[in-house]
């Protein structure tokens, strides 16, 4: 399989994993768009959406160089200047999947548990200024904020209260 | 198999308030104060579509997207089929189904769906311009307004059924408490004063034929011209019902936009019979060669001139024109000078031209207004 889709198939479910754990569903984007891979809902009583909602892009990398605690990850501009949109009814996140350069290192499961290797980490760029860059615009993203349950949980809570992620 | 809508333009194509009058008339409730950029809908208590209120909104199709994916679940049917149906929400459709054996398994000799899509065409045109003003006739120059209108009037699918041409007609939404309780008194936005003319002038239409069958006499379709019934409309639907010289019926039905509610129930059907058709072209060709004829011009060498008294500065020319390709004596009352070059041309021999509005009286016919009078130079005799 190509590395690439590799990766893509391994964040996809590193995502779907917290968010089952933290109760909710994941679905694809109903458009085609390459900046939006996942959305995050409360669900109703048949699968239809009820707000809060979440949306995400996911990335997934090996070695990235950390400065001042941040994961320094480059994204192609469109890819950044989605995020920064704060025009939208449903607010977008980035997510960064980080793995192990060797893909046997990804994944552990014995008889008392599963382990995927390393840790997901999240941002939010909305607000910022749209990049002039040519190709790529370089972001930041803080080890202290994992894409966890508990994290998941406060981002949709505050989204449900009007608020953002 | 399901067919998903994923096309970002498409999406972005959808208007908001179609969409919100498309969700109130399937029972959906807004059930919060709309913010700036969404307003929630619910319908029961399971389900909820939070429609996005400008097309600005970065997300927007993402949130039609949503939408329609809740409403395929609710109305358990395609996606395809709800966006069409959400596209119409904004317009009147107007239906001609043709009862023919010859459709019977949906396709339609190409020929005759080409006359049968020119009929339509002729059909919207002729209640168009009688929704500006009814006249017996519309002859080759139309109402500005009612070009206008023509230019925005769709046609949609064909749909299964015998045959059916459907034409779409767009019209501006009513804004909440304008439409129905106001609608005697803001007048209607003029494309629906357009399927309105043509659903009037079609229940006359059907009344006046009973009639006419009944009684052989058409003067009940006098009365119909004031609800848009005109020579053209009566062509269009002889034209459509017409096939290898053999009458057909034809049922037009009309359905209101679901952004503009009528107070007229929300679908009209009117079937034509084959045995009317003949009567509708008879009344064609009468209100032709009633209705006056603007800007018509009248060429051709004058064989009389008469004053009365013979000191008038005014006096009578008749003229030996052509009208719809018949040669015919047209009467003309010139003023002083042209009346005098009028004179000249009939001792010389020399043609006239002049234009105005042509009408049939009795047995002959008379051209008021007249202007542009001129004896044409003798190369053109």
């Amino acid at each position: 399989m190509d590395p690439n889709t590799q990766k893509e198939q391994f964040s996809n479910a590193f995502v779907h994993a917290v968010a089952a754990a933290a109760g909710y569903a994941t679905a694809e984007p109903g458009v085609d768009d390459d900046s939006i891979d996942w959305q995050i809902a409360a669900t109703g009583g048949q699968g239809t959406t009820r707000s809060p909602r979440l949306e995400l892009q996911l990335k997934c990398r090996t070695d990235l160089p950390i400065v001042d605690h941040k994961i320094r990850l480059p994204l192609k501009v469109k890819n950044f200047n989605d995020l920064v949109a704060d025009n939208v009814m449903v607010p977008r996140i980035l997510v960064l999947v980080m793995v192990p350069p060797k893909v046997s290192d990804w994944l552990k499961l014995d008889h008392k548990s599963l382990l995927l290797r390393n840790c997901a980490y999240w941002v939010s760029l909305r607000g910022r200024a749209l990049s002039e860059n040519e190709e790529t615009e370089t972001v930041g993203v803080p080890r202290k904020q994992r894409f966890d349950v508990a994290a998941l949980s406060a981002m949709m809570n505050r989204i449900g209260d009007k608020g953002l992620p | 198999m399901r067919i998903d809508l994923r096309d970002r333009e498409l999406l972005a194509a959808l208007a908001p308030l179609e969409v919100a009058a498309y969700l109130r008339s399937r029972g959906w409730h807004e059930h919060t104060a709309p913010s700036q950029d969404s307003a929630s809908f619910t319908y029961g208590d399971d389900y909820e579509v939070s429609l996005p209120l400008s097309t600005e909104l970065r997300d927007f199709p993402h949130r039609m997207s949503d939408a329609l994916k809740t409403l395929e679940i609710v109305e358990n049917r395609d996606q395809l089929e709800i966006f069409a149906d959400l596209k119409a929400s904004a317009a009147d459709v107007v239906r001609v189904r043709l009862v023919d054996t010859d459709a019977r398994d949906g396709s339609l000799p190409l020929q005759r769906a080409a006359e049968v899509i020119s009929c339509s065409f002729d059909m919207m045109f002729a209640a168009a311009c009688a929704a500006v003003d009814p006249k017996y006739y519309f002859a080759s120059r139309k109402p500005q307004l009612a070009a206008d209108y023509m230019r925005n009037v769709r046609m949609g699918q064909t749909e299964r059924g015998s045959f059916v041409v459907t034409i779409l007609s767009h019209v501006t939404p009513a804004l909440l408490g304008s439409a129905v309780s106001g609608g005697e008194d803001i007048p209607a936005p003029f494309e629906r004063k357009v399927t309105q003319c043509l659903s009037g002038a079609l229940a006359a239409l059907n009344e006046s034929a009973k009639v006419a069958v009944a009684t052989g006499d058409i003067s009940p379709f006098e009365a119909s011209v004031a609800h848009g019934v005109s020579a053209n409309l009566c062509d269009a639907i002889a034209g459509m019902s017409c096939a290898d010289g053999t009458e057909r019926d034809v049922e037009v039905s009309l359905a209101w936009a679901r952004v503009r509610p009528s107070k007229e129930g929300p679908l009209l059907r009117y079937r034509v019979g084959r045995d009317i058709v003949p009567v509708l072209r008879e009344v064609a060709r009468v209100f032709k060669s009633r209705a006056p004829q603007e800007d018509f011009e009248v060429r051709g060498p004058v064989f009389r001139v008469v004053r009365d008294p013979p000191s008038a500065s005014d006096g009578e020319v008749t003229i030996a024109g052509f009208v719809d390709g018949a040669p015919r004596s047209i009467w003309v009352h010139l003023e002083g000078s042209n009346y005098l070059l009028a004179a000249d041309a009939l001792m010389n021999k020399r043609l006239v031209s002049v234009t105005g509005v042509l009408r049939k009286e009795g047995r002959r016919y008379r051209l008021y207004g007249p202007k542009s009078f001129q004896v044409l130079p003798p190369e053109e005799d």
